[in-house]
């Protein structure tokens, strides 16, 4: 393996590397600060192209280990916000452990305070109060974070700011107990910790310094001071002051009052950055209060303020609503929810530790103890979860080492539930890896040891592998894995008539159709999802195990996507009714919850291949049989997983209505679904669908228009533009960049409607520029045909504008490139463009 | 090989040499390796075999150490870059440092030599074996008698002013930046460390503008720096050497800091305790002189050290 998985045996860490691998697959990219615990790197997976923030923190032993994963939970148990960076799973790596939390592809607050991005005093308040609002979700949360500053806040590029926690606050309090906590006396100064709390001098409060002072001067924890939410205030205002100093305002963050009457009194003019506004200092002073009682009392109040200004200065409303408090609904969340997308559960983790302690010869009464509280949300638990399996794991590895060899049984087990979590919380290649030991061991078992019993198992984790690498590798890695699961399968049902894994072997068949079918081979996909129709029909029909019911819906559901995509949409069509069937009738008889998103996608995806055979208006039916299971998903129980998908099928039932003619209904629902997508991408963070919103609009704006409203279209038009222009220029989506031509493309239609030809053919220019570039630069040359259409229009306007000769030789010429796209690729659309050139050509 | 310092009036000289020079120390910067001090002795650095360690600051060490060339003893100052350079940066600090070694005056420690080598800054400098004044202080059990100050004092002034005439501020005075030596039994006292760790921390080579951590404890440091540590004037200086000689005759600061108190907050909301609170035989002449130096407002002080040092030479007549 790579260097960085020797143990490491120095006080001093080891410096990553830019380019260095670790674990095998996360490329180190750069440093993006300091933490109080070491630092933290940009790294990006490989295999997965996902990237992270990855923190680093020294285990020196096994007592510190526990310390410091108890203290890992107080930031995984926060709620999901937009403005707080998430923690999505840890690795260990020698004595190291490395958390990988989200990352923001903008870099830190920090950067862009050197690099003075925050140019206009409305983009710095919105910065601060996002920051505000990040830290009032953890102060909800009963903690304090105790080393706010910009290093320690995420940007997106879009501007979206996520407070994180570098340092992993240490100190802390809990549940209003006021209790200063610091995990070096709870370890006997065994500490992780470069520095006492974590603090940067430059950002601290009186009151931190206050107490650093004391303890360095041996006054016992006890007798410490009780720090408050508002150091936390306190260091806020500094990081703002810092934004508009444009560097580091304090060499000490006790100085800031100071810092503040010195930006003043010297007025020093700073280079490309606004002026702070006197509302602004008054905020700010009302941070820098030295008696913490005469802070701001919640950091919200000084967001509402800061929201306030931002309104006044700018003329209009601030655009980001306050994320929704999502702690309230965390006690509705079923805390027995340890299953994977896939459904794949785990079981409770504290069976797993309690084994691993009698195994070990500890008291397994006492594992209760290392059971972290649960709460928050799903991913929160899992990793929850990750922390103590992490412990049983070790324990059981390091028994088989030492030669327990009865263990490894236990061992193989642990490892594919232990995968499963990694598989939830987004690290694909650990569960791999885990899922792989497993193999390792069963396979070595049944061939050495005889033990023949373990060949089920075998068999499940070879598909358990098979399921987890399919997006990591070459598909066909996937498929190899899933051949040997169904080998063994099919000879334990065959031989020995194991008929209780006819469902396994069902799935495996399946979900190699999916690997198969992604492969580009939909006809050995279907004769796959036929197998498992075929097993799963026998089970459901013939002997009655009704539970099997939602897997053979789900085979019926992916047989008929194979056949759609083969192009035979009718008969895609019956086999999504076959699933509806069922699941319906499942529906009614057992009330089962479970099925209802199933259904709610059988009945999207029928509407879909409905609508592809020219039947809108029952697509439209189908679509509103969705919605109300989607709505009652998400607004009734909560799940608000879900809410996309109710948006996305308020756009289907939008452009099915707009297809059945019934363009005034549909715009109203293009508005649902509008509404949901911009609260989803503004204020719940989820960027990545930005372009769908923007194709909403677009969506839209060709409906209003044909409606006969060429201004409002317009309007909608140039919403659409704005988000995919930052999407391709700022955040370069590449990939976009046609789309956005399109865009500008309607938009010259309508701009011609109303008669301004001389902007309509602007905007077309600016089409053309970019799909020459598109097809010049990137050898897209399968838009030679949009470039085209869009030069014939152009050439049509110049007509119209009496450039005659110019506007002729160009249509002529886009005719010609028209009818040599059609011939090649057989785009029957594009013959329209061309017959209606031709007319224009022999009128003029 | 190092780069060779010239000490050309005006403008650094950017020969195509120091420009190859710049590109390789660029790129050896960039590939940071934390090292452990203790492996540099009996190492070579540059032209120079390492010796012993004399001391650890913020960033490095010093060492001494012979110059291989002439046998000479030197002090090698060894600095590690703690983040990745960028080329503005680290020609900001060169430049820094080459304007730095141009300051010649017999009691401030001179630079001979500067370079880099497998990712680390050295600099060669004279070599002072008296050590520090903290040094003296400690040998006198805490403080040292005016007598035996006096030279040191006068002498250290006299550089400062000199460095102040040049344009140079110090930033950092304190009892172990004045260094001393013995010639011909006279004691020579010279100011060390001029402007090297605050270059080498603007530069943001420490990588503190990444930590916001600012290394020191501020006990020489006066308050209207600790408001803006971006405040860079003689004046600030007078009050350094004011406190420190303050330090070096009663073995206090001027300000009352206690251990169980956030010195930041002493220095914000606390007086400077007049010298002769502290100790009533400090002559009265030189006390006045003295809580002038370590007057709050800074234009209540003494604005320049040839100020200080006229005043000091009266007093102590």
């Amino acid at each position: 393996m790579t260097e960085s998985n020797k143990p490491l045996n120095t006080d001093s860490e080891q410096v990553w590397e830019p380019g260095q691998l670790l674990l095998g697959d996360f490329e180190v990219q750069r440093v993006l600060g300091q933490g109080g615990m070491g630092r933290v790197y940009h790294v990006r997976s490989r295999t997965t192209a996902m990237e992270f923030a990855v923190k680093r923190a020294l285990i020196k032993n096994d007592n510190s280990r526990q310390n410091f994963l108890s203290e890992l939970q107080t930031w995984i148990d926060l709620p999901e916000h937009p403005n707080i960076a998430a923690c999505r799973f840890f690795r260990t790596i020698g004595d190291e452990i490395a958390i990988f939390a989200e990352y923001a592809s903008g870099g830190t607050l920090a950067d862009w305070i050197r690099d003075r991005r925050l140019t206009t005093l409305e983009k710095i308040l919105d910065v601060a109060i996002q920051f505000a609002w990040g830290l009032h979700a953890l102060h909800q949360h009963g903690l304090i974070h105790q080393d706010v500053k910009p290093g320690n806040v995420l940007m997106t590029t879009g501007g979206i700011a996520k407070v994180t926690d570098f340092g992993l606050a240490r100190a802390r309090l809990r549940g209003g107990d006021g209790r200063f906590y610091s995990p070096v006396a709870a370890s006997n100064n065994e500490s992780m910790l470069a520095n006492f709390g974590g603090m940067t001098r430059a950002y601290c409060s009186p009151e931190q310094a206050q107490i650093e002072a004391m303890w360095k001067n041996g006054t016992p924890l006890e007798a410490l001071p009780k720090l408050s939410r508002r150091t936390d205030v306190w260091s806020w205002g500094v990081s703002l002051l810092d934004i508009f100093y444009g560097e580091v305002s304090c060499g000490y963050g006790q100085t800031a009052g100071q810092s503040l009457e010195a930006y003043f009194r010297d007025n020093v003019a700073r280079e490309s950055l606004p002026r702070m506004p006197v509302e602004m200092t008054m905020v700010l002073g009302k941070c820098f209060q030295p008696k913490p009682e005469h802070r701001w009392k919640n950091i919200s109040e000084a967001a509402d303020a800061l929201i306030l200004l931002s309104e006044q200065t700018s003329g209009r409303p601030y655009h980001r609503q306050t994320p929704i408090k999502s702690s309230t609904r965390s006690g509705a969340m079923p805390s027995n929810d340890r299953r994977t997308t896939g459904g794949m559960e785990w079981s409770e983790p504290l069976k797993w530790l309690r084994k691993a302690f009698r195994a070990a010869g500890y008291d397994p009464a006492k594992a209760e103890l290392h059971i972290p509280a649960r709460t928050g949300s799903r991913r929160a638990q899992a990793i929850a979860d990750m922390v103590v399996y992490e412990e049983a794991y070790r324990i059981f590895e390091r028994l088989v080492a030492e030669g327990q060899a009865v263990l490894e049984d236990e061992l193989a087990a642990l490892c594919r539930e232990k995968a499963f979590i990694h598989e939830n919380t987004g690290d694909s290649v650990g569960a791999v890896e885990l899922f792989a030991r497993a193999i390792e061991i069963l396979q070595r078992q049944v061939t050495q040891q005889g033990r023949a019993e373990l060949e089920s198992e075998l068999a499940m984790a070879y598909a358990d592998i098979a399921s987890a690498s399919c997006n990591l590798f070459d598909k066909t890695v996937s498929v190899t894995f899933y051949n040997r699961s169904i080998e063994i399968y099919e000879r334990l049902v065959q031989q020995e008539g194991k008929l209780e894994l006819l469902n396994s072997l069902a799935a495996a068949y399946m979900n190699k159709g999916s690997v198969v079918s992604a492969l580009g081979d939909k006809i050995t996909a279907v004769a796959l999802y036929d197998h498992a129709i075929e097993i799963r029909e026998r089970l459901v029909n013939g002997i009655g195990r009704s539970e099997v019911a939602d897997d053979l819906a789900t085979a019926y559901m992916n047989k008929a996507v194979a056949v759609k995509d083969m192009g035979d949409a009718a008969s895609a069509v019956a086999f999504y009714d076959r699933a509806i069937e069922i699941l319906e009738r499942l529906g009614n008889q057992e009330k089962q919850r479970k099925p209802a998103d199933n259904l709610a996608m059988a009945y999207v995806n029928k509407a879909m291949a409905v609508n592809a055979v020219g039947d809108s208006l029952a697509a439209v039916v189908l679509y509103d049989r969705a919605i109300e299971i989607w709505e009652r998903l998400v607004n009734q129980e909560g799940q608000r997983e879900f809410a996309n998908n109710l948006a996305t099928t308020y756009m289907g039932k939008a452009v099915a209505m707009s297809d059945s003619g019934d363009k005034r209904s549909a715009v109203a629902v293009y508005d649902r679904a509008i509404e949901i997508k911009e609260r989803l991408v503004n204020q719940e963070g989820q960027r990545e669908l930005a372009d769908d919103l923007a194709m909403a609009y677009m969506n839209k704006a060709t409906a209003v228009c044909a409606l006969g409203d060429k201004h409002g279209a317009v309007a909608l038009y140039d919403r659409a533009i704005e988000i995919y222009e930052r999407l391709v220029n700022q955040e370069e989506q590449r990939e976009l960049a046609n789309d956005l031509a399109t865009v500008y493309m309607n938009k010259a239609v309508a701009v011609s409607a109303l008669g301004d030809k001389r902007a309509a053919v602007a905007l077309y220019d600016h089409v053309i520029e970019i799909r020459e570039r598109l097809v010049g630069q990137e050898e897209r040359r399968e838009l030679l045909g949009d470039l085209a259409w869009a030069k014939g229009l152009r050439a049509e306007e110049l007509i119209s504008l009496g450039e005659r000769s110019k506007g002729m030789a160009e249509a002529q010429e886009a005719i010609e490139s028209l009818r040599a796209e059609v011939a090649r690729t057989g785009q029957v659309d594009l013959q329209r463009i061309v017959t209606r050139l031709t007319n224009v050509l022999s009128k003029s | 090989m190092a780069v060779t310092i010239e000490h050309a009036k005006g403008q650094p000289d950017e020969s195509a040499q120091v420009r190859e020079e710049l590109a390789r120390l660029i790129f050896e910067v960039n590939a940071p390796k934390q090292k452990k001090a203790e492996r540099f002795i009996e190492q070579q650095i540059g032209g120079y075999i390492v010796e012993k360690e004399l001391g650890r600051g913020g960033f490095g060490a010093a060492y001494l150490a012979r110059r291989m060339k002439d046998n000479q003893r030197i002090a090698l100052k060894v600095m590690l870059s703690q983040v990745a350079v960028d080329k503005s940066n680290l020609e900001q600090f060169l430049r820094e440092i080459r304007n730095v070694s141009s300051l010649k005056h017999q009691n401030i420690v001179q630079i001979f030599d500067f370079g880099s080598t497998d990712g680390i800054f050295y600099f060669a400098m004279e070599w002072c074996e008296g050590g520090g004044v903290d040094r003296l202080m400690a040998q006198h059990k805490g403080k040292v008698p005016l007598p035996l100050a006096k030279p040191i004092i006068l002498q250290s002034l006299d550089a400062l002013a000199h460095a102040h005439s040049k344009g140079f501020v110090h930033r950092d005075l304190k009892p172990s930046n004045i260094l001393l030596s013995f010639v011909r039994n006279n004691i020579v006292a010279k100011l060390g460390d001029f402007g090297l760790a605050k270059s080498f921390e603007k530069a943001g080579l420490s990588g503190l503008t990444l930590t916001g951590n600012y290394a020191g404890t501020p006990y020489f440091i006066p308050r209207e720096q600790i408001t803006n540590f971006k405040y860079v004037k003689p004046v600030s200086d007078v009050w350094s050497m004011g406190a420190t000689i303050y330090n070096v005759l009663t073995g206090t600061f001027p300000y009352p800091f206690s251990k169980d108190r956030d010195p930041i907050d002493v220095i914000l909301n606390d007086d400077v305790v007049p010298i002769r609170q502290r100790d009533k035989t400090v002559p009265a002449a030189l006390a006045g002189v003295l809580d002038t130096a370590l007057a709050k407002n800074v234009k209540e002080r003494y604005q320049t050290a040839t100020e200080l040092l006229e005043a000091l030479k009266h007093a102590l007549q």
